[in-house]
């Protein structure tokens, strides 16, 4: 028989969970494979990896059905550290997975437990880290490594132990744009020798449309579909029927096929292809380009928070921001983007006194804000940090709500009706009473958004609010965000997903070494690609395919409207 | 730094020597004789002795106490005069031997505190795990050391962003003064702590998928090799601890 993973009618129930995460899935992996498994947040993904290494049911307890094979050998005699000499597991948080003081010590852990000779060890770590493009980073700490460098240690750590198969539990969720390209570039090179067989979890469709052989998706803890990834995402209908984000060129081809003008297969997957296609179907004569998009409603023009020439410095010496000068008005949704280190977080936090500037003023309000103390900031200037896990400190759901409210030393009517209403305002009523860690990731990052609204704060900075969020737990935040903006809350939002921002922000303010690269309404930011490249940002497919095919015209950023565009004008030429 | 260089067993055995001297005199003066020596051998070996202060500066609110409640309370000695009263306060006698009590532990304390010092800035990690795979100490506990080592930057990092966003949420953090530190401490303590279960629940997953006790033990990285200079340093320290032990018990020297 040919080599491969196998899962035969696989399901499993967590110790006193209510229903099954995994139901009788059955699923087979090839040997040199790279399968990539979406759906929605406890869908059972997590779940499924942890069966394919014995972590379930070794080391977490619970029901457990079905078999996994390797090579037709059912796995469920072994002990789960003969398990991992062959499939290999790789976890989401790289903060969890280092366990040596420096890189050679953390990648030799795996060998060294199985007791391979010493000489052996150091050959396989210096082979591990060549397979991440790690080479000379041996005697590196491991705390002071970037969070790519991070995930690519981890999965050295698992390719020294030569694993026939290597999971990755959403590799990239903690990562930058550069962390995620650096891990995938890590993966293609894995894939040159078509011996190891991969499996991803993954969220982000355009990093893995063009990679998988194999796509997998689960809800509810069975297989709903499987497949190529193209067909997939060639079929807008099915994309959102599933929960996936989908691919916006794949929206935008989705479009044309409706009109009839392409077979559903030839649905482009990439800019390039979509390009060629309308060129094909224009068939030399010119496109008229869209209309601009309508401009939102223009803010009043009061200043909500000014940064006048500030310069920070952070103690070591190291420059975070030189000479920034800004103006954000009342009412108005700003975007911050950058790559890493760029200062879009030091600059954030300048806004609700975090960080006090070296050089230059803060003016909140009207107001110098060095004269306000970082407390009666606070009431002015909400800031939503990234992970929720370090913003919950209080046992349940409303006493979380409450905590900033009885520091502001309100009265107790006052308390509760405000607790009420932000508990309202982001769906978290029902679970009131519950505690923040029994809640989803979504709805925690929620709750940290719910418990700095009931101060009710004119100016609110959120910093990544969808990272690490499934499909349905972007969409609703976003939501929540643009409703706040709709009723006169000021939104600053810094973040690395460029697609978010082309659909809710409406000014963006590039960012690099610390300085303003470019600031201004988002089509006309993102349909510079010249500073947006100087600012390792990439631009959105529509942005590009848009920008490709009317080069003076502003772009159009919504792929359904993009998509909406092409059809007419092109039925219109094919006529 | 020549200690750095010295063999992680020969310093585990000069600690345990100090250690040893240091509690069988009791005379303050004795045992200040040996931190004189402790720091002149240290000096003489080029250790940097400049960050002995920060750590011996909080301490010495807690070695006066020491003294002044010793004072009062630790007469009652064998040697002749040791009742000897110097003055009263509050009452109380303060008594001569309380005070020769009192001064012993706080040079005693000074004594760990740079033998403590120079151990640890001379002493890399991987050093201090071959000296504990030589003593045969077994497996689980060397992973426990470097584990807790590796989280202790984490952790730090966890705490900053918890203080941030208790800030962002109007928390008055007064950490000033040792109160005030105290006080700032309590809230951060339950995010702390319970991000730092979920973070060891990922990190047993992690452990168990690179195949932690797969077998009895580990392959050893590193060879412990005693050298001359080595075996040089531990005669010297064979015969100073030699020399106490005479001084004290063969001449009955250093007590009170």
């Amino acid at each position: 028989m040919d080599r491969s993973l196998d899962v035969v009618g696989l399901g499993y129930r967590y110790p006193r969970g209510e229903s099954d995460v995994l139901q009788g899935v059955d699923l087979s992996f090839p040997a040199g494979s790279f399968t990539v498994v979406m759906g929605q947040t406890g869908a059972g993904k997590s779940t499924l990896l942890m069966t394919l290494n014995g972590v379930i049911p070794h080391l977490k307890e619970g029901r457990l059905a079905g078999r996994v094979l390797l090579d037709g050998t059912d796995l469920a005699g072994f002990r789960v550290q003969t398990i991992t000499e062959y499939v290999g597991l790789v976890l989401q948080d790289p903060e969890s997975q280092l366990l040596g003081r420096t890189v050679a010590e953390d990648v030799a852990f795996g060998p060294r437990n199985y007791l391979v000779p010493r000489g052996e060890v150091t050959r396989r770590v210096a082979d591990g880290l060549a397979s991440v493009g790690l080479t000379g980073f041996e005697h590196r700490e491991t705390a002071g490594l970037s969070g790519g460098e991070k995930q690519r240690v981890a999965i050295a750590g698992i390719l020294a132990l030569r694993p026939r198969v290597l999971c990755l539990d959403e590799p990239t969720s903690e990562l930058d744009p550069h962390g995620r390209d650096e891990l995938y570039a890590t993966v293609d090179a894995l894939r040159q020798d078509r011996e190891t067989t991969i499996i991803a979890v993954e969220h982000a469709s355009s990093d893995v449309v063009h990679r998988a052989d194999h796509l997998v998706v689960l809800a509810g803890g069975r297989v709903v579909w499987q497949g190529r990834p193209g067909d997939f995402f060639r079929d807008p209908a099915l994309v959102a029927a599933h929960g996936v984000k989908p691919l916006p060129v794949g929206v935008i081809g989705g479009a044309l096929a409706a009109a009839g003008l392409v077979e559903a297969a030839a649905v482009p997957l990439s800019v390039d292809a979509a390009e060629a296609l309308v060129r094909r179907l224009a068939a030399g004569r010119p496109l008229p380009a869209p209309p601009a998009s309508p401009a939102g409603p223009r803010p009043g023009s009061e200043a909500a928070v000014e940064l006048r020439d500030v310069s920070y410095t952070y103690p070591g010496g190291h420059r975070g921001l030189t000479g920034v000068s800004l103006r954000i008005d009342r009412g108005e949704f700003v975007a911050l983007v950058g790559r890493n280190g760029a200062g879009k977080t030091t600059l954030a936090k300048h806004l609700n006194g975090l960080l006090r500037p070296t050089g230059g003023t803060v003016v909140v309000g009207g107001r110098d804000a060095a004269t306000l103390a970082p407390w009666e900031l606070a009431r002015q200037v909400g800031y939503v940090f990234q992970n929720p896990d370090h913003q919950v400190f209080c046992p349940t759901v409303a006493a979380e709500v409450r905590y900033g409210l009885k520091l502001a030393g309100l009265a107790t009517a006052e308390i509760e009706a405000r607790v009420d209403e932000a508990l309202g305002f982001t769906g978290l009523a029902a679970v009131r009473d519950e505690h923040p860690f029994s809640l989803g990731k979504g709805e925690r990052q929620r709750l940290a958004v719910a418990s700095i609204l009931a101060l009710r704060p004119g100016i609110l900075v959120v910093d990544e609010p969808t990272t690490g969020q499934d499909w349905a737990g972007v969409q609703a935040m976003m939501t929540l965000v643009d409703r706040l903006n709709a009723g006169g809350t000021t939104i600053v939002m810094v973040t690395h997903d460029l697609d978010v921002v082309a659909h809710h922000a409406r000014r963006v303010v590039v960012l690099g070494d610390g300085g303003v690269l470019a600031d201004g309404p988002t089509p006309e930011v993102l349909g510079s690609a010249d500073i947006l490249a100087a600012a390792a940002v990439t631009t959105t497919q529509p942005a590009e395919l848009s920008l490709r095919l009317w080069p003076e015209a502003p772009p159009l950023l919504d792929e359904a409207a993009l998509g909406a565009h092409l059809a007419a004008v092109l039925t219109g030429v094919a006529e | 730094m020549r200690l750095q260089r010295l063999d992680v067993r020969v310093k585990v055995a000069g600690f345990a020597a100090i250690l040893v001297a240091m509690l069988v005199v009791t005379d303050p003066l004795g045992n200040a004789l040996l931190l004189g020596l402790l720091l002149g051998v240290l000096a003489g070996a080029g250790t940097p002795l400049r960050g002995l202060w920060a750590m011996v500066q909080p301490l010495l609110l807690v070695i006066g106490l020491i003294v002044v409640v010793s004072m009062f309370t630790g007469a009652g000695l064998s040697r002749p005069g040791s009742d000897l009263a110097l003055f009263r306060a509050w009452g109380v006698e303060a008594s001569l031997g309380g005070l020769l009590v009192g001064l012993n532990f706080a040079v005693r304390i000074l004594l760990m505190v740079v033998a403590t010092y120079a151990f640890t800035i001379s002493t890399p990690v991987d050093d201090l795990l071959a000296a504990l795979a030589w003593a045969r100490a077994p497996y689980w506990f060397s992973i426990l050391v470097t584990t807790a080592l590796a989280f202790v930057p984490t952790t730090g990092r966890r705490k900053d962003l918890i203080v941030e966003a208790q800030r962002a949420r109007g928390a008055r953090v007064r950490d000033t003064g040792p109160v005030g530190r105290l006080v700032a401490v309590v809230p951060i303590m339950v995010p702390l702590i319970t991000t730092s279960i979920m973070l060891a629940d990922n990190l047993a997953v992690a452990m168990t998928s690179r195949g932690y006790r797969a077998s009895r033990g580990m392959t050893s990285m590193r060879d412990l090799r005693l050298r001359a200079c080595d075996l040089v340093v531990l005669a010297g320290v064979a015969i100073l601890l030699g020399t106490v032990l005479w001084l004290r018990f063969g001449l009955g020297l250093g007590v009170v």
